[in-house]
């Protein structure tokens, strides 16, 4: 069964990096959001296992997506935070927040194997 | 060289290789400013004001869609898609030099002379002008209080509780 993967960021040139950042031959299933709100929405339709999270983002941005998930009913899918924002600040409060791993922008199939691996997700 | 314009190289360098697989080269100051396209900006609050500036000609920013998007058909929307999340990323990376905490809006992209595509206010503290491998051009800098001053957290009296650098700028509605 293919795994459910949400790619949360609001630049589709973005998302289509992350998507081709994939481990190859990986069989997922992914849905696209361009904001936290829109995939919040998206984990209310169905869980996922994985949400690869972008944290600047207009309307609701990463950070505040994390808190909303954090207080919800919604069952908690890995989170891994992919950002250009490489300050330790940052990656010690998405890990508060209750991310997963951080992944340094511009995204490599490396790391994002690495980090996919680091939560066990393959 | 000036350590800001040393920085600036090196990080669009290197979010261009990891981004676009291409080699992007620094050249000497044109006589002649960068051909009409696209500028992606992206303010920065905190320890210094400003703002990152990318301009690109036109061909700069569609090689980037081209590459980025894997289709040679790409359109203006995705070519400034592609400098939005350049800008955004070059300006991420570059967060961690600045004097914290440095606050990043989303960036915002306008074609050259549409509305929204406003003169410049404070003067470039560090530009440098580049060039993609077919000769597309593109210049970067850093626009806005004379001088960045280092400071630490610690020299403005802050403690690890009262220290929050991960806020995002929201563009007011």
């Amino acid at each position: 069964m293919a795994t459910p993967i949400l790619v949360v960021d609001d630049s589709a040139v973005s998302r289509s990096i992350v998507i081709r950042s994939l481990p190859p031959g990986w069989d997922v299933a992914i849905t696209q959001a361009a904001n936290g709100q829109e995939a919040l929405s998206a984990l209310r339709q169905r869980p996922h296992a994985v949400v690869l999270l972008d944290l600047n983002m207009p309307v609701m941005d990463g950070y505040q997506f994390l808190e909303a998930i954090g207080q919800s009913e919604l069952a908690r899918p890995i989170v891994i935070v992919l950002s250009g924002d490489i300050q330790p600040g940052a990656q010690a409060r998405v890990k508060q927040l209750g991310a997963h791993a951080f992944v340094k922008k511009p995204v490599r199939a490396d790391t994002v194997l690495a980090a996919l691996r680091e939560c066990g997700v393959l | 060289m000036d350590p800001l314009a040393r920085a600036l190289i090196e990080v669009i360098e290197s979010v261009c290789a990891t981004m676009l697989d291409l080699a992007i080269t620094e050249i000497a100051a044109p006589a002649t400013p960068v051909p009409d396209g696209f500028t992606g900006r992206v303010e920065i609050a905190g320890g210094w004001s400003g703002m990152l500036v990318l301009r690109c000609d036109r061909a700069f920013a569609h090689a980037c869609a081209t590459i980025l998007f894997a289709d040679d058909g790409c359109g203006d929307h995705a070519a400034s898609d592609a400098i939005g999340e350049l800008t955004s990323m070059v300006a991420g990376n570059l967060k961690a030099l600045l004097p914290a905490p440095a606050r990043l809006s989303l960036p915002r992209v306008v074609a050259t002379g549409e509305a929204g595509d406003a003169p410049l206010r404070g003067q470039a503290i560090a530009q440098v002008h580049l060039q993609l491998p077919a000769g597309q051009r593109a210049e970067i800098m850093l626009v806005g209080d004379a001088v960045v001053r280092p400071t630490t957290p610690f020299e403005r009296g802050e403690t690890a509780d009262t220290i929050d650098d991960t806020q995002t700028l929201h563009e007011p509605p």
